[in-house]
């Protein structure tokens, strides 16, 4: 007995150790990093096939040589960048299920296209292509890779990597319908003529036509051959699948196709439309189980970092290539300075903003009011020196907030009444009062997308002479008991507006306050956010206060087309069905030339303010953060598109030295004095 | 007047995971009984021989197995619900526990007036109130009972209450379950006598259920005596107490005391 | 009133504890309940120009009626300065004891705060220069500056925003919250939904709870079984979810979440409670003899379900009661909490818990609200445990 409990006594105890070892070595032991493979070993797959047309000879080539460079020739490399990710991604895939995680931007900066956007001008600069140049139809632009190119485990980026893009993202294996559809219809075909020459088809002429067929190559050595699989499509699906990859439509589809036809025409009035039917056809696909495989898997890039190691649930780090391709090409000298680049998962925001004052993580956006004037008003490492704090007004396409009134609604028909609304929201008194006055009235529906904004239109103010006259003109003429007018029929003055954030609650509440004294009473309806959107693109609200993100270029077709009116689960908030607009967004989608467009968004944005389906409301057209001092930046700080000092375009740097320093001083707490502590830059504030 | 022919009372008894039935207690076994208007039948038997489930049976408040009950020319088991409504009013019953079978919560007036109440007599409250001050008096009752509490009484004023309600109705039949087994000695014989007197004036039939011999004797005309369910004897009293014939009767008269010393406790006379 | 319950009263009211319990309890249900007239941004009473006017009860009443130029219904804390800077008209009004409506924003006249930000700004920032031009000067004893500086702006910026701490010359007896209102006014009004729910909820669920209940122990047999298993299933069912179920459907329908409809949801899954209770004291009293001798003298069902069995059960109902309203009170303000209860600009002490806990730097908000909770949850299990000792069946003998 005795010598039993002597074992079993001491199998527990060292069990009990083994774990508090293995928990202490937690990091170690569950750390994974990159394998590395020789460019020796990596088996290079069958070659697609050069087309047959002829390269053109008579084309006009662009290099983008031309414009300005925008980073720091004092930047130094080193050092690690410490940030922070709300959560671990539930994968390393960018597309397949559960890709679409905030994380995916981190990996997207780090895969090149063919061309960039200079952050400045917005005009074209080279990235992997070195020169392009469109066909005169502007439905083919063709591109010469440039053959310094590399992936990062070594090979040359070539042609077929574009063209494995193309069909990898055509492909079923990959699970992501979206990007199914948006390639075979956005893109054509992909034609190589050597290595690194090669055209892509558009389907028809589009506006930024270069940025349009500007793709990402998807490293085809690394992913390996496609194979052809069988797969049942819609009928209608498969033919056009059929055509886009150029093959012949079967005879017995044809007949089951005909078949088809003639079953839904001779379908009489009334009577259910047949099911149409399910056809098997030869698709190309990627490996079997593709998403399953690569769920962990880490692909080569063309940027300049690419993840090194990880831990799950814990921390990802980006290592920077130090033999990047394009490390001393024009525009990318001297950017993406720090060796590396640490996400620590921490959930909690309370949690990182203490540890960036901890110095922890380098940096912190404040850009939330009640952060940047309360929580962060006065920081200790800000007084002492080593903390900096930063507010830099951008020039980006915003986001577009906006308030929409549901159409279909039968009170909200009436314009004047919607006017009335429109003038008795006080939108400058929230912003002022709840918002601590630094948001920025929004305008009009599309600001910061340069000369595309309006730049003349304002949006109706607060004016409670206005709103009474309108909601009298409106009906709405007798107040009752409670202070809420009440037209003839009875009906009150009030109305439900839906919103998703719980935390907007006090801006619409500083809203309600001032409505009421005009007699509107607006109702707050709040819910689960997932409900709530559910809700407005089923177009079940009265009164949405929402937002949209930013394009490139402005959008008007999704939300204020009327080909998506008086229907569920879109974006046309408002139900607005006008020919005129309509019509002007057909023009503006198809128009080719910037100042045809410029000008179709200029008369939309007038028409919009005159039917005032929905009312914008604010804009941040900056961002604000709190730096480290060694975390260094260009004397012009960033450029108007950065979103932050630490983004995509990577021009800051790390002052290893100083950092050393400041973390000595830290300890004895010393004071340094050099350098301003909060630095506002309005150089791209106010109109573009 | 009553009679009672072949009645069984039998509950199932359920077990096992399924609640299946698996047997069942005869509590009430083939019991043939006629009770003539104003005389009293008592009913003795040991403790759990079934003569109250009888006596409940007989007044429908169990539904019986088997057998039929006639009161008044009527068959009882085939009576609706209303139809038995109105049968209730020349059947009554006293209880043991007056303590028990009255409502702490209503006062004495309303305790009594309830079965005028249910049964529609007397126009209006008043009417009613004073037929409940009338009975209350019959049964020898304050009249400042009406608005008591039955808890303000001792255990013989409240089974005076119970027969105030019982005779509320002036029913033909009462059935005397246990009336006065659980008071003392001195207070059941002023209850017998009650009982006694309301016979003669209301000429009255007594069903009278006990277990005690001497009170049963004092009282009845004729005496059914039950064992497991079966009545194995019943005659009428003298009879009864002379010559049982019955093995269970004989051993059942042994064991009541005597008043007469004199008198065995075989029940002979010497 | 029935002997019994004097007993029970007098026993109750022996309990001092409870006694006072119930005495705070029902005087802060009453001010609850007239809350218009302790918080409100109207008037009580205007007297304008020979005539009084109690805008308080009456309709909105224009501000045009007392002299000022707007159509809207008047802000009587602005029309209260007019009249004072008027003596001679001899216009008064008078205001509620705190002069803000759940609902009210307090506007913040920022300018004197931002002059004053201004002047200590300037005059620190003198002393830190002569300091940093002072090649002397101690490095340290600047930094000690700044921070005095940085503390003293801080102060003041401080009053510049919502939420501002109590104050009894703002009459922010609690402070207000991050929106700018009062949070002793939410406190009352919140308190007031709160317990017309719990009360709401009680009579409802009561009224299901004993028909169901009663039905069960006194019909028994196979609707007994089956309300059993449907009781089992009813109560097993996660009340988070549903609520967030419910409410999709019900927007889907075009129904906002509202008071009622958070009722409706509550019974639907409430009244179970109950019936157990109520299932169970019937089966007992049902055997009991004076059911019997109520059935031998012809009593219908109904009449022993209701003059027989219900008036000797209804003790349990009433000692159950207490903590069923507590628990009501809680189940709603958690619900609230969360973000799915009551529409969100309801005063309610839910959403109060929620913006004291995203505003931890402002202490008031989430010291009132906890403070309240506690001692209204307080007042009523005292109350409970009171009136459940008044009932103790081992104290109480019903026969001698």
């Amino acid at each position: 007995m005795k010598k039993y409990l002597t074992v079993v006594g001491f199998l527990f105890f060292a069990s009990i150790l083994t774990i508090i070892l293995l928990a202490a070595r937690k990091n170690t032991f569950l750390r994974e990093t990159r394998e590395n493979i020789s460019i020796a070993d990596i088996k290079r797959p069958k070659p697609f096939p050069i087309c047959d047309e002829q390269w053109p000879t008579d084309l006009v080539w662009h290099n983008g040589m031309d414009q300005d460079i925008f980073s720091d020739p004092k930047a130094t490399k080193g050092g690690t960048w410490n940030t922070s990710l709300t959560s671990f991604p539930p994968n390393f895939r960018q597309v397949g299920p559960d890709s679409n995680s905030g994380f995916r931007g981190a990996m997207d900066d780090n895969d090149l296209g063919l061309v960039d956007v200079h952050p400045v001008t917005q005009k074209l600069i080279p990235a992997l292509a070195k020169e392009w140049a469109i066909s005169k139809d502007r439905t083919i632009v063709y591109f010469k890779i440039d053959p310094d190119a590399k992936w990062d485990d070594g090979m040359p980026v070539i042609a077929d990597d574009f063209i494995f893009r193309l069909k990898a993202m055509r492909s079923p294996g990959i699970v992501a319908p979206w990007y199914n559809q948006y390639y075979s219809t956005m893109v054509s075909d992909i034609l190589k003529f050597d290595k690194h020459k090669i055209a892509v088809k558009l389907p028809s002429p589009m506006a930024d036509t270069v940025l349009k067929a500007a793709m990402r190559p998807l490293p085809y050595h690394y992913y390996g051959e496609l194979r052809e699989i069988r797969k049942k499509y819609p009928l209608s699906r498969a033919i056009s699948y059929l055509k886009r990859d150029n093959k012949e439509v079967p005879p017995n589809i044809l007949k089951i196709k005909d078949e088809y036809e003639s079953s839904v025409t001779s379908a009489k009035e009334g009577e259910k439309t047949p099911k149409e039917p399910s056809v098997e056809i030869t698709v190309e696909d990627v490996e079997a189980n593709w998403v399953k495989n690569h769920n962990w898997k880490i692909q080569p890039r063309t940027g300049p970092y690419n993840i090194s190691s990880f831990i799950k649930g814990k921390e990802v780090t980006f290592e920077r290539n130090k033999n990047w391709w394009a490390k001393d090409k024009k525009y990318y000298k001297n950017r993406y300075n720090v060796d590396q680049i640490r996400y620590t998962v921490i959930r909690d925001t309370n949690l990182a903003f203490e540890k960036f004052k901890l110095g922890q993580l380098d940096q912190f956006a404040l850009l939330l009011p009640n952060y940047w004037h309360s929580k962060a008003k006065y920081l200790d490492p800000v007084d002492r020196g080593y903390m900096q704090k930063l507010w830099f007004y951008t020039q980006k396409p915003e986001g577009s907030s906006q308030i929409s009134f549901n159409l279909d609604h039968p009170r909200l028909k009436d314009k004047n009444l919607r006017l009335g609304i429109i003038y008795a929201l006080n939108i400058q008194n929230m912003l002022d009062t709840v918002l601590y006055g630094d948001y920025e009235r929004s305008e009009t529906f599309h600001e910061g997308y340069g000369e595309y904004s309006h730049p003349t239109l304002k949006a109706r103010r607060f004016n409670p002479q206005k709103a009474i006259e309108y909601f009298n003109k409106a009906g709405y003429t007798k107040i009752a008991r409670d202070g809420v007018r009440i037209n003839d029929k009875g009906e009150i003055l009030s109305f439900k507006i839906l919103y998703a954030a719980p935390f907007h609650t006090q801006r619409i509440l500083a809203l309600q306050n001032e409505a009421k004294k005009l007699g509107l009473h607006l109702e707050l309806d709040n819910f689960d956010t997932t409900a709530v959107f559910k809700a407005m693109l089923n177009k079940e609200h009265e009164i949405a206060w929402h937002g949209w993100g930013a394009g490139l270029r402005p959008q008007y077709r999704g939300q204020f087309h009327q080909s998506f009116a008086h229907k569920k689960q879109n974006n046309n908030l408002s139900n607005l069905d006008d020919d005129e607009v309509s019509q002007m967004i057909d023009e503006y989608r198809f128009a080719l030339d910037t100042p045809t467009r410029v000008e179709l968004a200029h008369k939309i944005e007038e028409r919009l303010f005159e039917l005032a389906p929905a009312v914008p409301t604010y804009k941040v057209p900056y961002f604000r953060q709190g730096l480290w001092r060694w975390v260094k930046y260009p004397p012009f700080i960033a450029t108007p598109s950065n979103d932050m000092i630490m983004d995509a375009y990577g021009l800051f740097w790390i002052d290893v030295e100083l950092q050393k320093e400041i973390r000595a001083k830290m300890t004895k707490k010393e004071i340094i004095y050099d350098i301003p502590p909060l630095i506002k830059n309005t150089r791209y504030k106010g109109a573009p | 007047m009553l009679n009672v022919q072949n009645l069984k009372m039998h509950f199932p008894v359920f077990g096992g995971l399924l609640r299946r039935q698996v047997a069942k207690v005869f509590a009430v076994d083939d019991v043939s009984l006629k009770v003539e208007p104003g005389e009293t039948l008592g009913l003795v038997g040991e403790s759990g021989c079934g003569k109250s489930t009888l006596g409940r049976a007989i007044l429908q408040l169990y539904k019986p197995t088997g057998g039929s009950v006639q009161f008044l020319g009527k068959e009882l088991t085939e009576l609706s619900k209303s139809q038995m409504r109105d049968a209730r009013k020349d059947i009554q019953v006293i209880l043991q526990d007056p303590g028990e079978s009255l409502n702490s919560r209503h006062t004495v007036g309303r305790i009594i007036e309830e079965p005028l109440e249910i049964h529609g007599i007397g126009k209006t409250a008043k009417d009613r109130k004073e037929r409940a001050i009338e009975l209350l008096k019959k049964v020898g009752l304050q009249e400042d009972s009406y608005n008591r509490y039955p808890h303000e009484f001792s255990g013989g004023q409240r089974q005076r209450i119970s027969i105030a309600r019982a005779i509320a109705l002036e029913p033909k039949l009462i059935i005397c379950d246990e009336a006065v087994s659980a008071l003392d000695v001195s207070i059941q014989s002023q209850i017998l006598n009650l009982l006694m007197d309301l016979q003669k004036e209301m000429n009255l039939a007594y069903i009278f259920i006990s277990h005690d011999l001497s009170v049963v004797r004092h009282v009845s005309d004729r005496i059914a005596v039950m064992y497991l369910g079966k009545i194995v004897e019943i005659t009428d009293t003298d009879t009864l107490y002379s010559d049982a014939l019955h093995p269970y009767t004989q051993a059942l008269m042994s064991a009541i005391p005597m008043p007469d010393p004199r008198r065995k406790k075989d029940g002979s006379n010497t | 009133m029935n002997p019994i319950n004097q007993q029970r009263w007098q026993r109750f009211s022996k309990n001092k504890m409870a006694m006072l319990s119930l005495k705070i309890f029902l005087a802060l249900t009453i001010i609850s309940l007239l809350s218009e007239v302790f918080f409100n941004d109207k008037a009580l009473v205007v007297y304008y120009k020979g005539e009084m006017h109690f805008p308080f009860i009456q309709n909105a009443i224009p501000a045009k009626t007392f002299g000022l130029e707007n159509e809207s219904e008047a802000n009587y804390l602005e029309l209260q300065k007019t009249f004072r800077k008027k003596p001679e008209d001899g216009n008064w009004l008078m205001m509620p004891f705190i002069p803000y409506h759940y609902r009210s924003i307090t506007k913040i006249d920022t300018e004197p705060i931002d002059l004053q930000l201004k002047k200590t700004e300037d005059f620190y920032s003198k002393q830190i220069k002569e300091l940093q031009i002072d090649p002397n000067a101690n490095k340290e004893k600047i930094y000690q500056l700044k921070l005095t500086r940085n503390q003293a702006l801080g102060k003041l910026d401080s009053q510049k925003y919502h939420p501002l701490p109590p104050s009894l010359a703002r009459k922010h007896f609690l402070g207000t919250d991050s929106t700018g209102r009062d949070i002793l006014a939410q406190l009352s009004y919140g308190y007031r939904i709160a317990i017309a729910f719990a009360i709401i909820l009680l009579i409802i669920n009561y009224i299901i709870g004993i028909a169901i209940g009663c039905a069960m122990g006194y019909l028994g047999s196979w609707y007994d079984l089956l309300m059993q298993r449907v009781i089992e299933v009813l109560s097993n069912i996660p009340f988070l979810y549903i609520i967030i179920i419910i409410a999709a459907i019900l927007r889907s329908h075009g129904f906002t979440m509202g008071f009622w409809a958070l009722v409706g949801i509550y019974v639907s899954l409430g009244w179970m409670g109950m019936t157990w209770y109520m299932r169970t004291a019937t089966l007992k009293e049902k055997s009991r003899e004076y059911v019997l001798a109520a059935r031998a003298a012809g009593a219908s069902d109904t009449r022993i379900v209701f003059k027989h069995i219900l008036p000797n059960v209804v003790s349990l109902l009433v000692t159950f009661a207490p903590f069923s309203i507590s628990g009501s009170i809680i189940g709603l303000t958690s619900l609230d909490f969360l973000g799915y209860g009551l529409p969100k600009d309801y005063p309610s002490w839910g959403s109060l818990i929620k913006l004291g806990t995203d505003n931890i730097q402002a202490p008031w908000i989430i010291t009132s609200i906890v403070c309240a909770m506690v001692l209204v949850l307080f007042l009523i299990n005292a109350v409970g445990e009171g009136i459940r000792q008044a009932f103790d069946p081992k104290k109480i003998s019903h026969f001698e």
